[in-house]
């Protein structure tokens, strides 16, 4: 794939994919971490 | 370069200085209020934006370029890791750590370490670590601020050098221009832009990602062999391991990134930070390795493997261009090594010398203290770059590797398990260090990061439970860790909704009612 | 000597920061969140800080910058400092045993809060500048939370304290 063997593309394409799903993973399992920060007047 | 390019650099300092200018004389004292003293004005997007070019620096424009000129697709693994470096962080201590730092009142990274394992070694230790790898850190930034100044000036490496360095520690000592939130948002725009038209253009040059591979393969074929250059880490299992793990938790050693967790103005800043961190460095941090890659076919006569990058730009982009990207591209790293040496300065004068020589320091003193390491600093670098330049790559791996071997668990386990005491941390923290230190300079077979990730986490482990009941853990952080993950039947929206900056009130108002 | 109903009923006059966040308005918020307890707001507490007003300038490469207002609040419990939007102060008699005492002096916390100032505008100037500080005002003040206990069935029950200013909340 891409003229590479495929080790090299496995790991080139592997990683990345790994990362997206883990960030997906925590993003939606820190949905409980919203607040609402709209009001921030008064105290810092 | 010709003259077009460095007057186009020149150009755009002028702008930027202008920005600055209009920004501090004009520009409303109430913006300046805000981002002087907590910038709640800046959104998000530019949050991130500012955060992730923060760590553009000498490594990726130099470092990485030359990995991947040098030993091919290995250098890959290298950026495996570094692209989940941020997500990692922020989803294994991120909140957590900003809230006990919160809690405990800590304003730097090394303070908070000794507050969660309270002992004057384990700020001296840490301090004095810190201090003495960040340096390493900032003398590759010197290096790489040379070479640039070297390359678009035409002038020899050592006056360069002088005045990339002499910009930098004026830059810290007086900076200002740079001192407004739109300066930094604007010169990484202008990094971003440059380095997808790098991308882009040397991808055109070679013909395309499938026909670049294929010019490899009749160059040498082993490039292209997730073992690098000449197979020559096959089944280097270590060596591997050790540079996946090196940019994803070697981070967790940084002060400067650690600070930045505790600087987090909310939750909901910290989790669109994880994920636009994945997002930015999908590209960002894989470019330089494969630009590096590419060269290898682009420019076959390249003398310095660290200028793979540089020289791609000065032959590829048309010279207005290239002026423009190579300016932004030198204050980054000028203001990468601002922001180290700011961080030196401020453990030098806060945790050793205000700590342990002179509690009743204004902050004038420390200021001042902070001013001459600083300047000691900038010698000391300019001498080892001119005399005895290191190779940026192997520098930066080698202080991750330190840094990453002795603070990895006493972060993670500061936050995640309660037995975590302060012989353990003093252990791990002193082991982790030695260890990664010795494996490099003995040249150990094992890798020197994953070595080092080993002892110090045995060390936290074995000492801490060994010695639970001479050094426990004192109450007041076992109650400051349970505030940090409530425990009890309560409601999840009502911890959700739960306001973190009142957690210091919280446990103030606990100290003063009565139980009832 | 008083006794104990007549000490509960003693009051004094403190500076307060103005709050809107009514008894009802406390209880409505955490019940909002908390469906299966059942809450009572306890009492009004009086959270001591310090409250000073920096005017201060920044030395940059073009020489000094404007004057620049600053309002900080140092939490006179834990020493710590913050910024804080300008808000004014009106004098209130209250309950004395309703005000929590303070375990650091004012002293402390202009030194508290000229670090603070110094230590962010270095790290976000990212200049090794200890800004020019002058204390224009300054003052003891408190902001009153609201503290609510929430009871459920099993007998469970934990407190939560409500910003009387904001209205966010924090559990005890």
């Amino acid at each position: 794939m891409f003229g590479l063997p495929g080790l090299t593309a496995l790991v080139l394409f592997g990683f990345p994919i790994f990362w997206l799903l883990y960030t997906l993973v925590f993003f939606l399992k820190t949905r409980n971490w919203v607040d609402d920060s709209e009001n921030e007047g008064g105290k810092s | 370069m010709n003259a077009v390019v460095l007057i186009f650099l020149i150009f755009y300092y002028v702008v930027v200085v202008a920005i600055g200018f209009w920004a501090v004389k004009k520009g409303g004292a109430k913006d300046l209020e805000g981002y002087l003293l907590g910038g709640r004005q800046v959104g998000p997007l530019v949050t991130a934006m500012t955060l992730q070019s923060t760590s553009m620096s000498g490594y990726m424009f130099l470092g990485g370029g030359s990995a991947g000129f040098t030993t091919g697709y290995w250098s890959i693994f290298y950026a495996s890791g570094d692209i989940g470096g941020g997500v990692v962080n922020l989803s294994v201590i991120g909140r957590r750590m900003r809230k006990l730092s919160k809690i405990l009142g800590s304003l730097t990274s090394i303070e908070y370490l000794e507050h969660r394992y309270p002992h004057a070694a384990v700020r001296l230790i840490s301090g004095v670590l810190s201090v003495f790898l960040l340096f390493f850190y900032v003398l590759a930034q010197f290096i790489a601020g040379g070479k640039g100044m070297a390359l678009v000036t035409g002038l020899p490496y050592g006056a360069a050098l002088a005045i990339a360095v002499g910009i930098i520690m004026l830059y810290t000592f007086m900076g200002g221009y740079f001192a407004v939130a739109y300066t930094d948002f604007f010169q990484s725009l202008v990094m971003v832009l440059g380095m997808v038209w790098i991308f882009t253009a040397t991808l055109i040059e070679v013909g395309g990602f499938t026909a670049v591979n294929e010019s490899i393969a009749k160059i040498d074929p082993t490039y292209l062999s997730i073992w690098g250059k000449d197979l020559a880490n096959q089944y280097a299992w270590s060596d591997l391991l050790g540079a996946i793990l090196i940019f994803s938790v070697g981070y967790m050693g940084w002060p400067h990134v650690v600070t930045r967790h505790m600087a987090m103005k909310s939750p909901k800043t910290a989790r669109m930070a994880g994920v636009y961190s994945t997002i930015w460095n999908l590209f960002f941090v894989t470019a330089p390795y494969l630009l590096g890659i590419f060269a290898i076919v682009a420019l076959p006569n390249l003398a310095d493997p660290e200028m793979a990058i540089f020289t791609l730009a000065g032959e590829l982009l048309p010279a207005a261009v290239t002026g423009i990207v190579m300016a932004a591209i030198m204050a980054a790293i000028m203001s990468t090594a601002d922001s180290i040496l700011l961080q030196v300065g401020t453990i030098a004068s806060r945790d050793i010398f205000q700590r342990f020589f002179y509690p009743k320091a204004t902050d004038n003193h420390m200021v001042w203290v902070s001013r001459i390491l600083v300047a000691v600093i900038g010698i000391v670098g300019l001498l080892v770059a001119l005399f005895q330049p290191p190779g940026i790559f192997s520098v930066v791996i080698f202080t991750t590797s330190v840094l990453g071997s002795a603070f990895m668990p006493a972060y993670v386990c500061a936050v995640w398990w309660k037995k975590a005491n302060t012989p353990g941390a003093i252990a791990s923290i002193v082991g982790g260090a030695l260890t990664a230190f010795l494996f490099t300079k003995l040249n150990v077979p094992m890798n020197s990061m994953l070595g080092g990730l080993i002892v110090s986490w045995t060390l936290m482990i074995v000492v801490s439970l060994a010695t639970q009941k001479s050094s426990p853990v004192a109450d007041h952080i076992i109650k400051a860790m349970n505030e940090v993950v409530k425990v009890g039947p309560i409601p999840k929206e009502m911890l959700a909704k739960s306001d973190f900056n009142l957690a210091q009130e919280a446990n103030g108002i606990n100290k003063k009612i009565d139980k009832d | 000597m008083l006794n104990n109903t007549e000490l509960e009923s003693v009051k004094t006059i403190v500076n307060v920061i103005p709050f809107s966040i009514e008894k009802n308005d406390a209880q409505n918020i955490v019940s909002n969140y908390s469906k299966q307890y059942s809450v009572q707001v306890q009492k009004l507490i009086y959270y001591p800080y310090y409250w000073i007003l920096f005017e201060f300038t920044v030395k940059t490469l073009f020489g000094k910058s404007r004057k620049t207002k600053a309002s900080c609040l140092v939490d006179l419990i834990n020493n710590h400092a913050a910024t804080t939007d300008k808000f004014e102060l009106y004098e209130a008699e209250v309950l004395k045993n309703s005000v929590l005492e303070h375990d650091y002096s004012p002293e402390e916390a202009v030194k508290t809060a000229r670090t603070y100032l110094t230590h962010s505008s270095i790290h976000n100037t990212k200049v090794l500048f200890a800004p020019d500080s002058k204390i224009k005002k300054e003052s003891l003040v408190y902001k009153p939370f609201w503290i609510v206990k929430c009871t459920n069935r099993d007998r469970h029950s934990f407190k939560v304290i409500v910003d009387a200013v904001t209205g966010k909340f924090q559990l005890l």
